[in-house]
């Protein structure tokens, strides 16, 4: 111990070092999921950061227009940021908690929607996989294929899982999803059902970065067949999605619509509607 | 090392404190590195509470490069409301905490 150092003063030591260890202790705990994902992205993180650092150092030199500069720095950076989810989600089979929440948040920031990786206490058994093409669904009895866009992509012999559309946007926009995968379905699939049934969703491509809005319109596919959504051919077209060897991957998040305001249908990004103000 | 928040809280007290038990020049730098992490981790506590997931990452990746902190203070203002008054009573209470834990018995 150096000479000087009172009894007082070892009790402040020993209290000061017990407690920064609680603090500490303690932070890394409550944020345990940011600070790994952080660390694990950390080289695409940084690079995130210098570009968005580069385009708020821009705006200091034209303070004259802080208003715009703002919107131009935010959605340099939401574009930034998006570029290095793409990237993350091409590595990557499926997404951990933090990186769903992470991805949920830029992607409402995107597209100015409120989009949620569980709403009402529940969510799908994936938010991110392959999509598989599917065929259009009849949209109440006596329905044919001459009353669909895309008749090429041909039609199922059944009804989908909820039976009759109640409109023609939500065949024309509808995803399935792997309800019989839910951890409860069997349990509580008759509350589950009516839950999930039209229920607004989501679609994402991050290839491209192109969303639709879309609904639950049929359960499927099977998990044997290596896909987790499947998309009707309006979805799937607008997203420039394929099946087969060529399948890729989308997010696939609820729309938090209470009021049911949000159309069905393709959705442009507001970061770009921000830059041209 | 400078911590991004330093410039901003005061906690000078405490400092005081630790300059006023502790003669040696090493232990004396030691304590107040201390003091001053622990209550680094207690504004960042809050700091990340208050921002979504996508910019806890940002502040995450740019806050050990000390020629980031300007412009993630300057982001941070934007992304929280009443970012520096919120941070300095956070300060505040973990220095308060501090003192009375080296007082108290």
């Amino acid at each position: 111990m150096p000479s000087g150092t009172t009894s007082h003063a070892q009790h402040i030591r020993k209290t000061l070092e017990q407690h920064h260890t609680g603090v500490v202790d303690q932070f890394y705990k409550k944020h345990a999921q940011t600070l790994r994902f952080a660390k694990d992205h950390s080289l695409a993180l940084a690079g995130a950061v210098i570009l968005t650092a580069a385009a708020l150092g821009a705006s200091h030199a034209h303070a004259f227009d802080q208003t715009r500069q703002k919107q131009q720095q935010e959605t340099s950076s939401l574009q930034s940021f998006m570029e290095l989810l793409t990237s993350l989600m091409a590595s990557r089979q499926t997404l951990n908690s933090a990186e769903e929440q992470v991805v949920a948040d830029a992607l409402s920031k995107k597209f100015g929607l409120k989009l949620q990786v569980s709403l009402d206490g529940n969510r799908l058994n994936e938010i991110f996989g392959y999509v598989g093409k599917e065929q259009h669904l009849r949209r109440w009895p006596g329905d044919s294929l001459a009353g669909h866009d895309l008749p090429s992509a041909g039609m199922a012999p059944l009804q989908g899982a909820f039976k009759d559309f109640a409109s023609m946007d939500q065949e024309k926009y509808y995803v399935a999803v792997q309800l019989h995968e839910l951890p409860n379905w069997n349990r509580d699939w008759s509350t589950l059902k009516p839950w999930y049934k039209y229920r607004k969703v989501f679609v994402f491509n991050p290839v491209n970065q192109k969303g639709i809005v879309a609904v639950i319109g049929d359960a499927g596919p099977a998990k044997f067949t290596g896909k987790t959504f499947g998309g009707s051919p309006e979805v799937m077209d607008y997203l420039q999605m394929k099946d087969g060897s060529q399948k890729g991957k989308a997010v696939l998040l609820f729309v938090d619509d209470k009021q049911n305001k949000i159309a069905l249908g393709p959705i442009e990004s507001t970061a770009n509607y921000l830059a041209g103000n | 090392m400078n911590y991004i928040f330093e410039d901003i809280v005061e906690t000078q007290s405490i400092l005081l404190i630790i300059e006023e038990h502790f003669e040696d020049a090493a232990e004396r730098t030691h304590m107040k590195n201390l003091v001053k992490d622990t209550i680094h981790h207690k504004v960042l506590d809050l700091v990340l509470d208050e921002l979504d997931a996508e910019h806890k990452l940002l502040l995450l990746a740019g806050i050990e490069d000390e020629t980031q902190h300007q412009s993630l203070l300057e982001r941070l203002k934007d992304w929280i409301e009443g970012f520096e008054d919120k941070i300095r009573f956070r300060a505040k209470e973990a220095e308060t905490e501090l003192i009375q834990l080296i007082t108290v018995g």
